[in-house]
């Protein structure tokens, strides 16, 4: 999360109006759902990868190491589907057979494929973008203040809870589990009082300000570039048509 | 630094009238303040921790309603009604200590937008107004940034920029000063004087001296809840007992100023032009390469005053 916010905070697409990266990206989801893994997910991966790492110019290994996380989950799901009950060679009744790894395969390249597009949104796309896209589209105003107060405050809170774990550590309040987890207990509890003695001052600020029950800001325009949306949509079309037509030569 | 107030003879822009606050189950904070603060005029609170600065600052923006005495608004007194003191929020704007409490949004540009749009601007010129403030305050280029990646000082700008954005008259800062580098205070101080020259009035509280005491054209010296002393930055803290009563150490200017008087370096005069260690070096500077043999004559004239008015 943090390392996402850092990247579309600072990338070379940060000031792009966000439909030019929602819109391709969720056309290239969809793909990936709606198509058969192969050949749609490598292409889609590929796409993805091409976009964040020429286009918006994230090093190659900060991209990986974006998808690293869910990639972890996604394979220690298909390991379920790669295992089948039968004789195994050891003395647990599981086996892995040819179609089970195939299947394996399949979804484990799709879900990849499925994850890529939506951390290529959380690369380039700041959160602020995200949210003004949101009231654009007439998301009522109590979730988008929510979701607004929840992005600031959270950072606030991660900083918080640093630093309180590190003093803890600083006084060896995490040597060995018992006394890890007391920590733990107290961190949590002095982070959870802290944010009710901020709830308050926040509220002074803000009626400070003139606040009346909506959080009612003005958002930075950005220009939509309609060639540039479109030169994305037409690739993850492509994407699309190469699929249909694998499809129809397979079977023909 | 030291302008005459444009404010008619026994009316001042904004007033305290004898002022006593406690706080909910808590400690007495204010007892009978009078303050009185004047169109142009920089104002400093000062005082110990817990003196009761913060909680004067917000009974000036009736944040907080005083149990006795009022506040009034060019010779007029705030009412109890929240329209009334909304209506004072409008024209004495409050910047909290720390910009955390006070940036919600998740941009810049968004939060400096807040307070104009909840003065009723339409879009436009609420677009128009934060553009400006930016540009008056320096802050243009972190436009676009969220809250959380910018740096301590840059996020009191932002604060300070999203109440100057709607325009008050008078701008209470608490503690704008704690916790910055010497360069992000130069930032601040310089940010507080592009305010200034748009024609807002400054109260702030600081328990740096001397800062303070560089700054301020009146002090207000407060002790546990109590008006201490209030007068000129030289009169007030130039009062050792008074300081000492405070809990806090006059600053060492003011010992050197002294000094250097007593040595005959300087008369009397030049001395209260003087209002930062680093001025009375580069007078100190001037003088004992200027002139050979009279180091130990008080400057009788160009010297002194170049010196001043190279800063
Ligand atoms: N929210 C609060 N609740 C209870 N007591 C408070 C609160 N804020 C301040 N106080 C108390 O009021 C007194 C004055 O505090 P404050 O105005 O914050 O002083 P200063 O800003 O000079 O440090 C102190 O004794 C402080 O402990
Ligand atoms: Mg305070």
């Amino acid at each position: 999360m943090l390392t996402l916010d850092v990247l579309a905070n600072t990338g070379r697409l940060r000031h792009r109006h966000a439909v030019e990266k929602v819109v391709p990206a969720l056309v290239l989801l969809i793909i990936t759902i709606a198509r058969p893994a192969i050949p749609a997910a490598p292409l889609v991966l590929a796409a993805t990868t091409f976009a964040a790492v020429a286009v918006g110019r994230i090093p190659l290994r900060r991209w990986l190491r974006a998808l690293a996380l869910p990639a972890g989950f996604i394979a220690s799901g298909t390991i379920g589907i790669m295992l089948v009950s039968g004789d195994g060679p050891g003395p647990i009744p599981l086996t892995i057979t040819e179609a089970s790894a195939i299947e394996a395969g399949r979804v484990l390249l799709r879900s990849l494929a499925g994850t890529s597009a939506v951390v290529l949104i959380g690369v380039t796309t700041p959160m602020v973008d995200i949210i003004v896209l949101l009231r654009s589209l007439r998301v009522p105003a109590a979730v988008t203040d929510l979701m607004t107060s929840m992005y600031r405050l959270m950072f606030d809170l991660i900083a918080t809870g640093r630093q309180l774990r590190t003093s803890q550590t600083a006084r060896l309040g995490h040597v060995g589990l018992r006394r890890s987890v007391r920590s733990a207990g107290l961190g949590t509890t002095a982070v959870f009082i802290r944010s009710m003695h901020r709830a308050k001052r926040l509220q002074i600020g803000l009626d400070a300000r003139g606040y009346d029950g909506e959080l009612r800001v003005l958002s930075n325009e950005r220009p939509l570039g309609m060639a540039r949306l479109a030169i994305a949509v037409t690739v993850a079309i492509a994407i699309l048509a190469v699929s249909l037509i694998w499809a129809r030569s397979s079977v023909g | 630094m030291t302008s005459t107030s444009p404010d008619p003879a026994g009316v001042p822009l904004l007033r305290a009238v004898g002022l006593d606050y406690t706080y909910p189950a808590g400690p007495v904070a204010l007892r009978g303040v009078n303050l009185d603060i004047a169109t142009g005029r920089r104002r400093a609170l000062l005082g110990a921790n817990g003196s009761g600065k913060s909680t004067l600052l917000l009974a000036l923006n009736a944040s907080i309603l005083a149990d006795a005495g009022c506040i009034e608004f060019q010779g007029e007194a705030i009412g109890t009604s929240r329209r009334e003191r909304n209506l004072h929020r409008r024209r004495v704007g409050l910047v909290l200590q720390d910009p955390d409490d006070q940036l919600f949004s998740a941009s810049v540009f968004e939060d400096v937008s807040f307070g104009p749009l909840n003065l009723g601007l339409d879009d436009a010129s609420a677009r128009q107004r934060v553009e400006e403030v930016l540009d008056q305050l320096a802050l243009t280029d972190l436009a676009d940034r969220p809250a959380h990646l910018l740096s301590f000082g840059q996020r009191k700008r932002v604060a300070i920029a999203g109440v100057a954005a709607m325009r008050p008259d008078v701008m209470a800062l608490d503690e704008p000063f704690a916790g910055l580098d010497p360069m992000a205070r130069r930032e601040v101080v310089d940010t507080l004087a592009r305010l200034e020259a748009s024609g807002t009035t400054i109260v702030l509280t600081t328990h740096d001296l001397e800062l303070a005491y560089a700054w301020a054209d009146d002090v207000t010296l407060l002790n546990d809840g109590e008006v201490l002393a209030d007068g000129s930055p030289d009169a007030v803290l130039g009062d050792r007992t008074v300081c000492e009563r405070a809990r806090l150490d006059p600053p060492p200017i003011i010992g050197l100023l002294e000094a250097a008087v007593g040595a005959g370096w300087l008369t009397a005069a030049q001395a209260s032009e003087v209002r930062t260690v680093d001025q009375l070096r580069q007078v100190i500077e001037t003088r004992s390469s200027g002139g050979s043999g009279s180091n130990m004559e008080p400057d009788s004239g160009g010297a002194l005053r170049d010196a001043l008015h190279e800063r």
